[in-house]
């Protein structure tokens, strides 16, 4: 055939398996910065579009009863051995977003949830989200903004309402191994934590 | 899922004919192995669409989607240690 066309795929294309985690937190947390610190790719911002249910009383009636709302969201991706790549997923921070998020979280081996110390209110819904979600494991990470933090991580928990197994760490987003070291002590967390299949009573 | 990866297996090959344009495109890029979100966020075809036009193609035969780990079954905790060592060895 074209024998120009050079596909040089050593490691054979068929083995490559993927896996993802998802970046949760408020609005303006650090989950862009996050994913830029760490991600081999430059941060694409990819668009989801999908269905919200729309008001009824802003209708007219030619409307259909559901609209399309185009959320943007954080990409990137980690090459973690020659068959294995994650992806990262930043959600929008606006909660109004967050009953959409379903599909995106699916499947997900773990999340992070950034949250701004000094803004803690900003992060309940994320926080809520994943505690009722159960089956995906999280991690908190506090991205400190330069500052000290002013509570200690227990407070913070307390005041947060996180399990007591849930790590909570402390973290800068814009630096590339402290970004790293959240995404190690997710993993770290994911595999110990007991599978459904393995769920004693 | 989003993070799934999707390839053709011959990747000297012409797209099959008969292909809606945006299947077409779909299919050149999946020459190289390509997750659902990059195909979407690059061909500007929204996640929902290109997962459908994906699962079209496949059922055809003329790409191949490769599996996804979710870690949430204890044989897949083999590949969230390799994960893990990746992260380590990148991060460290
Ligand atoms: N000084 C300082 N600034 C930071 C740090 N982390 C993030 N920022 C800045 O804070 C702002 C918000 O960070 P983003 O990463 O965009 O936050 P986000 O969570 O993606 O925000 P939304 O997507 O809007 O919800 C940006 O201007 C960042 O440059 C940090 O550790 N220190
Ligand atoms: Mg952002």
């Amino acid at each position: 055939m074209d024998s120009n066309v050079s596909s040089n795929n050593s490691s054979g294309p068929a083995s490559l398996v993927s896996t993802k985690i998802v970046v949760a937190g408020g609005f303006g947390a650090g989950k862009t910065t996050l994913v830029s610190s760490v991600s081999e790719i430059p941060p694409v911002s990819t668009e989801a579009v999908m269905t919200e249910a729309s008001r009824e009383h802003d209708d007219t009636s030619i409307t259909p009863d559901k609209v399309t709302t185009t959320v943007a969201m954080d990409f990137g991706r980690l090459t973690l051995d020659q068959e294995l790549i994650m992806y990262m997923f930043g959600t929008p921070g606006q909660a109004r977003f967050w009953f959409m998020w379903d599909d995106i979280v699916r499947g997900a081996v773990g999340a992070v949830i950034v949250v701004d110390p000094r803004r803690l209110a900003d992060s309940f819904d994320a926080v809520d989200y994943f505690e009722k979600q159960q089956s995906i494991p999280y991690v908190v990470a506090l991205n400190k903004f330069d500052g000290q933090l002013d509570y200690t991580i227990e407070q913070i928990r307390e005041a947060l309402e996180i399990a007591p197994e849930v790590p909570i760490v402390d973290f800068d987003a814009r630096d590339r191994r402290s970004a790293g070291g959240v995404l190690t002590c997710l993993l770290e967390y994911a595999i110990s934590r007991p599978k459904s299949g393995e769920l004693v009573g | 899922m989003v993070q799934t990866l999707v390839s053709v297996a011959d990747a000297g090959a012409p797209p099959p004919a008969n292909l809606l344009p945006e299947s077409e495109s779909i299919y050149r890029m999946c020459r190289e192995t390509r997750s659902v979100a990059e195909l979407s966020a690059e061909l500007k075809i929204p996640m929902g669409v290109t997962q459908v036009l994906l699962s079209d193609l496949a059922d055809q035969g003329h790409v191949y989607i490769h599996p996804t780990i979710t870690g949430h079954s204890p044989s897949e905790n083999q590949v969230l240690e390799r994960a893990l060592r990746g992260l380590e060895r990148l991060f460290q």
